[in-house]
This record gives C-alpha cells, structure tokens and sequence, in this order.
C-alpha cells in the first residue's frame, strides 16, 4: 500500500511546485549573487526540460537541443536587431524556428534506431554551429550583442520586476518561464499523449499494437522539446546579453547529458534537480573551475554504476524504504517489479 | 597542385581512419558507442609530449604514451564498463563522464596552451614542381600498411576470428568456448592504444590543445556511419572518403563548404543506404 502511494507521488502537483518553491528561495537572501545562481539554475533546467521531453518521454537520446536553442537565440537577435521586428514577435519566430529544426530531427529519428540518430544529431548540432560561425549575419566567432534594455516589466506578486534589470527582474523571468514550461510538461506527461510517450520508449512494437503512432507520439515530443530549447536558447543570450557559438557547442550538450543521467532521466523533478546541481557544481562550490566538469563526471560515472535511476528515483526508493521501516518497524521483502513495458501501459489503461 | 590535394586528402585519410578504427572495433565487439575515444586520442598526445620533456626520445615517447593509453583503456573497461555490459546506453552515458574528467585532467595539468611533437621527418619530396612533405608520406605509409594488417588479421587470423565472432553474437560465441570476456577486454584495450596512435601521429603534424579530441570524434562518427557502424573495413573506406572529399574541396570550393563536406556526405549516405557501405540489416534497436 504503501508502496503505492510512493509510486502515485509524481502524479500530484509535487513536480511543478518543489522547482516554484525553489526559485522563491534567493527571496529570503536577495542578493545579486543568489539571484544569478536561481537565474542559472532556470536556463539550465530549460535545457535539462528540453532534453527530457525527447530522450526522457520517448527515448531520442538527441545532442542538438543546445543548437536547437541556437537557432533560436540567433534568429531571435537577428529578428530583432537587424530587421527591427518587435521583442515578443522576434522572440515567437525564433522559437518557431527551433521547432521547425526540431521537426526536421524527427523525421530522422523515425528513419534511425538508436546510436545512429544521436550521432546524427552530433552532426546537424555541427552543421547549425558551423553555418553559424562562417555566416557574418550571425557574427561569425565573435557573435551578436542582444540588448536587454528593451525589455518589458512583469508585475508579479504585487512589485513591479523590471526585466531588464540582471537584479532581480530577469531572474524572475527566467523563473517564470522554467516553472511554466516545466508545468506543462509536467501535465503532459499526465495525458494520454505522454502516456503513449512512455510507452513508444518502452517498447516500440507493443506500442504500436495497442494503437499508438510513433510519428504522432515523436513529432509532438521533438515539437515541444524544440519549442523549450528555443526558450532556453533565446534566455541564455538575453542572460549573457551576447550570443556566442561557444554557448551553444556540443560540449555544453554533453553537459546537459550528464546533468539529466544524474538527476534521473525521464523523471519529471529531473530538470529542476539537475538545474539544482549545476549551480552547485558550477558556481556555489569553492572548487577551482577547471576541476567542476571533472567532478560532475565524476558523480554521473559512480551514479550510473550504483543508482542507475539517478537523484530522482534513488530518492523516491530511499524514501519508501524509509516509510516501510518506519510504518512496520521491519523491513520486508522488495516486490518483484513489474515490466517497464507494461507498467506503463497499466498506467495509460488507468487514464484512459 | 593535383599531387599536394591527393596528397594532403590522403594525409587526412590516414588520420581519419586511425582515428576511427579503434572507435568501430570498440563499437563492433562491445556495443558502446565510445565518446571518450577523442579524449584518450588527445591524452595519447600529452603523455608522449610529457615524456619527451622528461627525456625520452620521441620514439621511446610515443610508445610509453600509447602503452599508458592502453592500460587506461583495460583499466576502464574492467572497472567500468564491464559493469554495464548489458546496457549501451549507460556505456555512452559512463564515456560522456570521462570525457568531463579528462578534459579536467588535462586543463589542469596543462592548462588551455597549444602544444606540438617535433615532426617525424623534415624534408621534402619533390616530384616535379611539387612538394610533398616527407612526413605527411610517412604517416600515410604507417597508416596503410599498419591499418592493413590489423584488417587482414581481422579477416583472416585466429584472433580476428574470436573477435569477429564476439562482435556477431558474444552469447553464442561463449557457447563455442570463446573467452568473450577477455576478447572484450582485449579490444577494448586496442582500441585505446589505437586512439593514442592516431594521438601521437596528428601531434608531430600539427599544434594540439584539448579540443583536437572533440573535433577528430565527430569526424570518426562521421566516417563510422558511412562505413557501416561497427565495419573496420567501413570506417576505412569512409575515412578515405571523407580525407579525399575535405581535400579536394578544400582546395578547389573554400574552407567554408569543405567544413560542410563531412556532413553532405552523411546526408547522403544517410538517404541513399543508412545502414552504411558495409553495414549489415540488422533488428537492433
């Protein structure tokens, strides 16, 4: 029973609220520096949401969120900038461009099976960085200047934020976009498309025998992903108020990899755990820079070997073993698991 | 200017197909697509450029480096990659990491500066009005002949047979008596020493600093992807391809469209036959 309970916990709201409830923390302390580490902490979520939604709901492992993102950012300041389109109709086309190359991913993914798209989505984040550097539109190596002057006030809980402030006002845009888009996804998961996700992961063929289509099912995913890696695209050059082919390079990629294997892929607290551990890793620890990238591998290597279900699920098992310990005052033997295949599809039956 | 293009085309061959071989062995046999490949391959040269500043010549250099890299290799796999044998992903996900440590490994070691070799070979060929560096010549005869005769015993000797057998069906090889185990172990091992080869060599050529790892990966997924995932023999004719492709269009279209060339190729490739030149049908999912 209780077991049960434990298992149904991702179904409540906790996902959406546990990242709010974080970002409201550098309000307690409100200095620049911890409005700077809940600002990174959103964009890297962001990333961290994007690739979920691809390799965490359908199992795409895809490297080209991140240049997804770049496409976005740059057709955003580009829009904006050299054509003088307003913010908000730059930022929407820019977004439309990233799902428009999410979309193109899609089409791959549904041709090749496994290693062979991510190496393909290798490739097509190259193409997108390499046309980038040789193109002067986008500034070739040095990259384009995003003024972050025009931008809007938000009036949330009754202040005035002004955004374009990096005090403060930004960080609570960023916040607002990771928590929203985070929330959807959250409810997407919770639908009977996400319940076909799953199960397209799962097992492919057992899918399609109960009637899902994995082109519908994998298009709406590589969309949404497209749609948040736009998102994050265009914030992180607003955040930087420069866009650079280094901040989208297929290091950064990797990066978003390790942080998604170590909060627990698929998980729908993992991007807000792995935006969590980034801005430990990266900014709060006092370690030396060049050692941070070493010891996030260094985790993600001793988490695959011993929690292969990362943070997210070695928590959510820790924390029913504790409950049985306290409830029975004994610990009893663990029930065989049930198929990943079919605990999903008893899932989509319960919804449907 | 024909002779320097074929020239420097199949200079880029010759690394290309040092790069990827090790890659496709280790795909092949153990099933893990082997992100940390370019990270050894860049280790490889530090090591041989710490050991010739500790001494030694560039060839006892060399071979300590790649001797050191095989070691590495035996001792990742034992430790670690042994350990999530049935699961390719999570062999992907672990070479992700230790691409992250090396890189500290190596920014923290060396720092972000360009380092070199001395070159194997000074001077020049000159075959009409051409000059062909003698270096560059020699790479190439290495590469051919030495990528030759591992393809050859591959296909041939005793040994290329266990590996050929693990690497089809590591169950049923175990059921005829192959050690699959160590047969795994021992190609993972090769295909280290082979990354820090392709290390050492590209270092006499050229200035090296921690990104020549990235950079030489994605070409050898490139090149592994128009063979045929996991074909020795695909990886070198895609390395052939793709060195002769960058070359010509190098000198006769711009640096710009020849960065592009790997990639129109793949696509190519990708439509026309996606399992790769000598890639096989298979179900794997």
């Amino acid at each position: 029973m209780v077991m049960k309970r434990i298992d149904s916990l991702p179904k409540a709201w906790w996902p959406v609220l546990l990242p709010a409830t974080l970002f409201l923390l550098p309000l307690l302390s409100p200095t620049a520096q911890h409005f700077q580490w809940a600002t990174t902490g959103a964009l890297w979520g962001m990333w961290v949401l994007s690739l979920n939604i691809v390799w965490g709901y359908v199992g795409q492992l895809s490297l080209a969120q991140v240049a997804l993102g770049a496409v976005g950012a740059y057709g955003f300041v580009i829009l904006s900038t050299q054509h003088g389109l307003p913010l908000a109709l730059a930022a929407f086309l820019g977004v439309g461009l990233a799902v428009v190359a999410s979309l193109v991913l899609s089409a791959a993914a549904l041709r090749l099976s496994g290693f062979y798209f991510t190496i393909l989505t290798v490739t097509f984040a190259l193409v997108i960085i390499t046309v980038i550097t040789n193109s002067d539109t986008a500034g070739r190596t040095t990259g384009l200047v995003v003024p972050r002057s025009a931008l809007p006030s938000i009036s949330l809980l009754g202040l005035e934020w002004p955004t374009a402030s990096p005090l403060g006002g930004f960080y609570a845009l960023a916040a607002l976009m990771f928590v929203l888009l985070n929330a959807a996804a959250v409810l997407l998961a919770r639908t009977s498309a996400g319940a076909g996700m799953f199960s397209v992961r799962d097992d492919p063929r057992l899918a399609v025998s109960v009637g899902i289509n994995p082109l519908h099912v994998k298009s709406l995913a590589f969309v949404l992903s497209g749609f948040v890696a736009g998102v994050a695209g265009i914030l992180h050059g607003l955040s930087y108020q420069l866009v650079v082919p280094e901040l989208f390079a297929l290091d950064q990629a990797l990066v978003t990899v390790l942080l998604i294997v170590l909060a627990g892929r698929g998980s729908l607290y993992a991007p807000a755990i792995a935006g969590a551990v980034y801005v430990v890793i990266y900014q709060a620890a006092p370690i030396e820079g060049n050692y941070r990238g070493g010891l996030l591998g260094a985790f993600v290597v001793l988490i695959v070997l011993l929690v292969p279900g990362g943070i997210a699920d070695g928590t959510q098992k820790a924390a029913t073993t504790l409950l049985r310990w306290t409830r029975r005052g004994r610990p009893e033997a663990q029930p065989a698991r049930q198929a990943p295949a079919q605990r999903t599809l008893a899932r989509s039956h319960d919804e449907a | 200017v024909l002779l320097q293009t074929l020239t420097s085309g199949l200079f880029l061959a010759a690394i290309y197909a040092l790069a990827a071989f090790g890659l496709a062995i280790v795909y092949g046999v153990l099933d893990i697509l082997n992100f940390a490949h370019g990270a050894l391959l860049v280790l490889g040269a530090y090591l041989a450029f710490s050991f010739r500043e500790g001494g030694a010549p560039l060839w006892l250099a060399a071979v300590l480096a790649v001797a050191a890299i095989a070691l590495i290799g035996l001792v990742l796999q034992r430790l670690l990659f042994r350990r999530v044998e049935k699961e390719p992903v999570a062999g992907l996900v672990l070479s992700i990491g230790l691409i992250a440590i090396a890189n500290s490994v190596i920014l923290s070691a060396y720092g972000p500066d360009q380092y070199r070799l001395p070159r194997l070979l000074d001077g020049s060929l000159t075959i009409g009005d051409t000059q062909l560096p003698q270096d560059r010549l020699l790479i190439i005869a290495v590469a051919v002949t030495g990528l030759g005769l591992v393809e050859l015993g591959i296909a041939r000797a005793g040994w290329g047979k266990l590996l050929r057998a693990t690497a089809e069906d590591d169950e049923a090889a175990s059921l005829q008596g192959i050690p699959v185990a160590r047969v795994k172990t021992i190609a993972f091992t090769a295909g280290a020493a082979l990354a820090a080869v392709a290390g050492v060599l590209i270092a006499t050529t050229t200035p090296f600093d921690a990104h020549l790892g990235e950079n030489l990966l994605i070409k050898a997924f490139v090149i592994i992807i128009i063979g045929g995932v996991g074909s020795t023999k695909g990886a070198l004719a895609g390395a052939g391809i793709l060195g002769l492709a960058e070359a010509f269009s190098t000198t006769y279209l711009s640096t710009a469209i020849a960065q592009l060339v790997p990639l129109l190729v793949l696509a190519v490739v990708l439509l026309a036959r996606p399992q790769g030149i000598f890639g096989r049908v298979t179900e794997r999912t």
